[in-house]
């Protein structure tokens, strides 16, 4: 890249910063911000010390907001917290039923290699449920969206 | 229609641009104001294309920066920007009536 040196450590901090972006927002328009920061950086260090320091707040109050709002568009964060809460909710309801219940997890022999197999088993079809839905939601049609 | 929304179709009415002369031409119109900053512009353009109210387009030749990518505004962009035009008109003149904005002096 012709003028890598004369990058400075504002832009490169800015370029790193991006990569906190989701990487889909990243890959559409990190080089364009990047491009703009570069130009900004440039008009602004005409207008002094004053002008540069308006600037990389503004920037950075910019990017900030930015990762918080496309994070939240990828609908991470709201599966983020089904995931965390889908789990405590199913386990607190298991685990107050059972303690009602009478039922004794068998203490070994063939009945308690059954009741594990099934456990392992309804483990496994939730693993997989919950990675075909992710996939699904990640992978959504979008219009307009490029490449 | 959020106010950024309404400053990047703006932009885009006087032709195809490239992200960071939208930016210019918001700063340009919005002066202090609003601050917007290349991540606001460019969220904003995303969602715009996911509308189907802006495109992206081929750089316009020699002429064109190399390095950017243009967008226009679309038929339907066009539309929703003049609805939403004549709203905020609507609204000017309910404010005017209501003395909060004086008419603006004619001739």
């Amino acid at each position: 890249m012709a003028g890598a040196q004369a990058v400075s450590f504002e832009a490169r901090l800015y370029r790193a910063a991006l990569h906190l972006c989701p990487g889909e927002f990243r890959r559409d328009h990190g080089d364009e911000m990047a491009c703009d920061f570069d130009e900004a950086r440039g008009e602004a260090a005409a207008s002094g010390a004053g002008g540069r320091w308006v600037l990389r707040l503004l920037m950075g109050v910019d990017l900030a907001r930015t990762i918080v709002v496309q994070w939240l568009r990828t609908g991470l964060p709201a599966i983020g917290c089904v995931a965390l809460l889908c789990p405590l909710v199913v386990g607190a309801g298991i685990a107050s039923a059972v303690r009602r219940l009478t039922f004794r997890f068998p203490a070994g022999g063939v009945e308690a290699e059954g009741v594990g197999l099934v456990l392992l088993a309804v483990v496994a079809l939730m693993v997989v449920v919950v990675t075909i839905v992710f996939n699904l939601w990640v992978h959504r049609p979008r219009r307009g969206a490029r490449r | 229609m959020t106010p950024a929304v309404v400053h990047v179709l703006l932009a885009l009415a006087g032709g195809e641009r490239h992200g960071y002369a939208i930016l210019k031409d918001v700063q340009l119109h919005v002066g202090s104001r609003l601050r917007f900053g290349p991540g606001t512009i460019y969220g904003t353009l995303q969602r715009l294309m996911e509308a189907g109210w802006v495109e992206e387009v081929a750089s316009p030749g020699a002429d064109g920066d190399q390095r950017r990518r243009y967008y226009r505004m679309t038929r339907d962009g066009r539309e929703a920007l003049k609805s939403e035009v004549d709203r905020l008109g609507a609204l000017l003149d309910a404010a005017r009536a209501h003395r909060i904005r004086p008419r603006a002096s004619r001739g």
